[in-house]
């Protein structure tokens, strides 16, 4: 735990979101006491969907800080989210065909914090 | 309301409220001052009519017996003996908790400053205040549409002034709570008194917002 000399800083839960997965996060969570704080390291893709798991476990925006460690930020794997059937999936690029329904989507720059995805609108 | 005989018929419509449980919440502790116990009685039976965890923390308050039969009630003596029992709760509450204090705007500063020393973020507190919001002095505001110009006089709401030259405006709560009587604020600094965040949209709550000192508003009427 990270510590600053004369300030009473909140107690900071780090997860590693390579390692954890987004479905163990509930009980994880559970164990904490409110006041502490969630520090999610890690690959865009994985870092937005563990915090979007963590957020529908009760978190708020307050608690939860991230660090995203790909080199360049959009370049790697990212989720997508269907606006035609809602089918979230991974992919590269900026342009996908979902896998749910088969249309072919452009990927929006809009990323939802509760589906950790990026937008995927029918061309 | 108090024209109304029995018989008559009244338009009515969902009752709203900025003093709701979070619905999300592990945990619910409720502070109570007083007679601050009104709107946290109907917290408590909520909770426990759905079975939600909460507990009570009471100072001064009446109807402990109708409390202690919907769950775990614990009694401070005094103020001061209320702020030793607010540092383990807090620091012990379980993720996801949240707190809702009623009552003078002191017992609010403890259980905020209780929270804060626990590190809780802000949005895990919540209080309503059942102390009435002093009255400011006198001021002006220009009614932009109607290109009229008020007077406000001290004592007297921005929207009983609105009314008294009949000028049309919206209205509901008159406590600054539903929003209804947000109004856009054209010119002028505020003293923004209401509770739904008015001044973020560049508006004012005619029910309970007053000019700053020495300005003159001008707003969207």
């Amino acid at each position: 735990m990270r510590t600053v000399p004369g300030v009473d800083l909140a107690p900071c839960l780090e997860l590693d979101a390579a390692a954890v997965d987004p479905d163990d996060v509930g009980p994880t969570l559970a164990r904490l006491t409110t006041g502490w704080r969630l520090r999610i390291v890690g690959p865009e893709r994985e870092v937005l969907l563990l915090r979007a798991a963590a957020l529908a476990h009760g978190a708020l925006d307050e608690e939860i800080t991230t660090e995203i460690t790909t080199e360049v930020l959009g370049t790697g794997v990212r989720t997508v989210y269907c606006a035609a059937c809602h089918h979230p999936f991974p992919t590269t690029g900026t342009a996908a065909r979902c896998p749910g329904c088969g249309t072919d989507l452009d990927v929006a720059d809009h990323v939802s914090r509760r589906h950790g995805a990026f937008l995927g609108v029918p061309r | 309301m108090h024209d109304l005989r029995p018989g008559d018929r009244v338009r009515a419509r969902s009752p709203r409220s900025s003093f709701t449980p979070v619905e999300t919440a592990a945990h619910h502790i409720l502070v109570a001052g007083g007679v601050g116990v009104t709107p946290l009685l109907s917290h408590a039976r909520w909770h426990a009519f759905w079975g939600h965890s909460f507990e009570v923390l009471a100072v001064g308050a009446p109807h402990l017996d109708v409390l202690r039969a919907l769950g775990p009630v614990t009694v401070a003596r005094d103020r001061r003996k209320m702020a030793d029992l607010l540092g383990p709760v807090v620091g012990t509450a379980p993720w996801k908790s949240h707190v809702y204090t009623c009552g003078p705007p002191g017992l609010i500063a403890a259980v905020a400053a209780a929270a804060r020393a626990a590190h809780w973020v802000g949005a895990r507190v919540h209080a309503e205040p059942f102390v009435a919001e002093p009255a400011g002095g006198p001021f002006e505001v220009v009614l932009r549409r109607s290109r009229r110009r008020v007077r406000v006089a001290a004592g007297e709401t921005l929207l009983d002034a609105v009314d008294r030259v009949g000028v049309a405006a919206p209205r509901l709560c008159r406590q600054g709570v539903c929003g209804e009587c947000l109004t856009g604020l054209v010119g002028g600094t505020a003293d923004h008194r209401d509770h739904v965040d008015a001044a973020e949209e560049g508006r004012i709550a005619l029910c309970v917002s007053r000019a700053a000192p020495g300005e003159t508003l001008e707003i969207d009427l």
